[in-house]
């Protein structure tokens, strides 16, 4: 009867929460400008910045990288790409950290820094604010399904 | 697990162990980035890092002890860890954590994981050294606080019941692959020896094989481990599309290996293979946190059969605060009828307020209520006295991590 109500309980927790990621329309997704990828799907981006997928089909590897924890872009890519706010994904890296099987990538504090980055590194993928104007050598990538 | 140092007595042997630990981790680190191409010095950062946790409680029972809470309060729950990964090359990554925790004036410092892992894919990676065990939810997170909502784990599994070891000695392999439709599995194969914390030396109460009221000078209380060597185990964990939901199976079996006698330098082989599984389902979300499991053990040094179980579920409101809820149970079959029923016994049901600045520190007041003395007894029991089944904890601590 125990092991019963446990399993109840699971169950309507399960149901009880079903909240949708939003859409990813408040920023842009970008990649190296030699990188040949030109869309990618939401779970897809986020395999690539939880490193789940460490390598690009290319067989380069990826290197993902943040805005600060504090940063409102950072909330709001959490949640689209994600479906979780940033307090879950902190969470997440650190049970990846002390169960010794990722770290978690750079932060970085600004759109700027991180176009720098993505600039600098070919298998670089990063996210800046829609109105920032990415230049050359950094390419902007759609967010599918 | 590999005692370093279990002598060691008091708050200033503490804190010169932890000084000593931070002490050798800023060495290494400093060493390794000196001996870096300063060239590259934005890959440094991603080459080296350095983290740590910690936490203290304090716990308040009206009559027994559990989870270092005693009866007129006790203040000396403390733990903390150092753990350091190093992106040697693109394929190679060594790991090590080092853990102290000091109760009741006793500091014990251990080496909890030291491994190299060789990537090949993501779908291959080669581990070898002390490794994380990879059992159930939490094995590889043993002592984290801040991705918990209880400042304990549940005891049912992953106290002293011989279900779990936290790091094996050998081999694994482990890797993820996406199984499409948003379906992902990481799985995990290993074999050497473990250590598992021994039920019988952790209860000063309980005895397998002994008559009731014999003393069992073989015992050493606290701390003492039941090996298994030629262990072999595994664990699939499937994600669904969405990642908040995902379940698991654990499993592995071993043999028994006999402590070795001091002076007589010979171990024997005791007891039939011990045997454990274990289920678990976890759902997190932004707003809630549920982790259900089960564990079964069989034969092992004691041949004894044991079950556990928990429920607990979190919520967060109002952003900071969170309340949380756990039932966690088990119990134990020996062969010895005069052991006393409710030494084999355990069921906890409890409640947290937690309050989290952000994801790296949490104050948590929690209240227990205990049936059952497997892992809840007194300190001493008096000529004649009678075992309390029944345990109250309150318990505030703060658990952080970096």
């Amino acid at each position: 009867m125990k092991q019963l109500t446990i399993l109840l309980a699971a169950g309507f927790l399960l149901l009880a929460d079903t909240g949708q990621a939003q859409a990813a329309d408040s920023f842009k997704l970008v990649v190296h400008s030699t990188n040949s990828v030109s869309s990618l799907t939401q779970d897809k981006t986020s395999r690539l910045f939880l490193k789940k997928t460490t390598r690009w089909d290319s067989g380069d590897k990826v290197l993902p990288v943040d805005q600060l924890k504090k940063s409102s872009l950072r909330e709001t890519f959490s949640q689209a790409v994600h479906g979780k706010d940033v307090r879950s994904i902190e969470s997440y890296w650190q049970t990846q950290i002390f169960a010794g099987r990722a770290t978690p990538p750079p932060e970085l504090a600004s759109d700027a820094e991180v176009l720098d980055y993505v600039r600098s590194n070919a298998g670089a993928i990063g996210y800046v604010s829609q109105n920032a104007t990415v230049g050359d050598g950094v390419k902007v990538v759609k967010i599918s399904g | 697990m590999i005692p370093l140092d279990n002598h060691r007595q008091g708050r200033a042997a503490f804190r010169s162990t932890l000084m000593h630990l931070l002490a050798v981790a800023a060495f290494l680190t400093g060493a390794f980035l000196m001996a870096t191409n300063p060239a590259a010095a934005q890959t440094l950062g991603d080459r080296v890092q350095l983290h740590g946790f910690g936490g203290w409680a304090a716990g308040d029972t009206d009559g027994n002890s559990y989870l270092g809470g005693e009866e007129g309060r006790e203040y000396d729950t403390i733990t903390f860890a150092l753990a350091a990964t190093a992106q040697v090359s693109e394929q190679l990554t060594i790991s090590a954590q080092i853990f102290s925790e000091g109760e009741d004036e006793e500091i014990k410092t251990e080496l909890e994981y030291a491994f190299a892992e060789w990537t090949f894919s993501d779908q291959l990676k080669l581990r070898a050294g002390l490794v994380k065990q990879p059992f159930g939810i939490y094995t590889e997170v043993f002592d984290v606080g801040t991705i918990r909502p209880f400042f304990d784990l549940p005891q049912g599994i992953y106290g002293p019941t011989e279900f779990q070891a936290q790091a094996y000695q050998g081999l694994g392999l482990t890797g993820r692959k996406e199984l499409g439709g948003g379906w992902g599995l990481q799985y995990d194969v290993y074999g050497g020896e473990i250590g598992l914390d021994s039920t019988e030396a952790s209860n000063p109460f309980l005895d397998f094989e002994d008559e009731a009221g014999e003393e069992d000078e073989d015992e050493d209380e606290g701390g003492a481990k039941e090996k298994l060597k030629d262990v072999l185990g595994g664990r699939l964990k499937f994600t669904v599309p969405g990642d908040k939901l995902s379940f698991g199976v654990s499993a592995y079996f071993g043999t028994p290996e006999e402590e070795e006698e001091a002076g007589e330098g010979d171990e024997d082989e005791v007891g039939p293979t011990h045997e454990t599984y274990a289920l678990n389902l976890e759902y997190l979300t932004s707003d809630w946190v549920m982790r259900l499991e089960y564990a079964h053990r069989e034969g092992g040094d004691e041949n004894v059969e044991g079950r556990g179980a928990y429920l607990e579920v979190a919520r967060y409101f109002k952003d900071k605060w969170q309340i949380a809820a756990r039932y966690d149970w088990a119990e134990l079959e020996a062969d010895n009828s005069d052991i006393i029923d409710s030494l084999l016994e355990h069921e906890d049901r409890a409640i947290s307020l937690n309050y989290w600045f952000n994801a790296n520190l949490v104050f948590k007041l929690s209240y227990h209520l205990v049936e059952g003395n497997l892992f809840a007894v007194p300190e001493d029991l008096d000529e004649g006295d009678e075992l309390e089944t029944e345990t109250q904890l309150i318990q505030l601590g703060v658990q952080f991590s970096f």
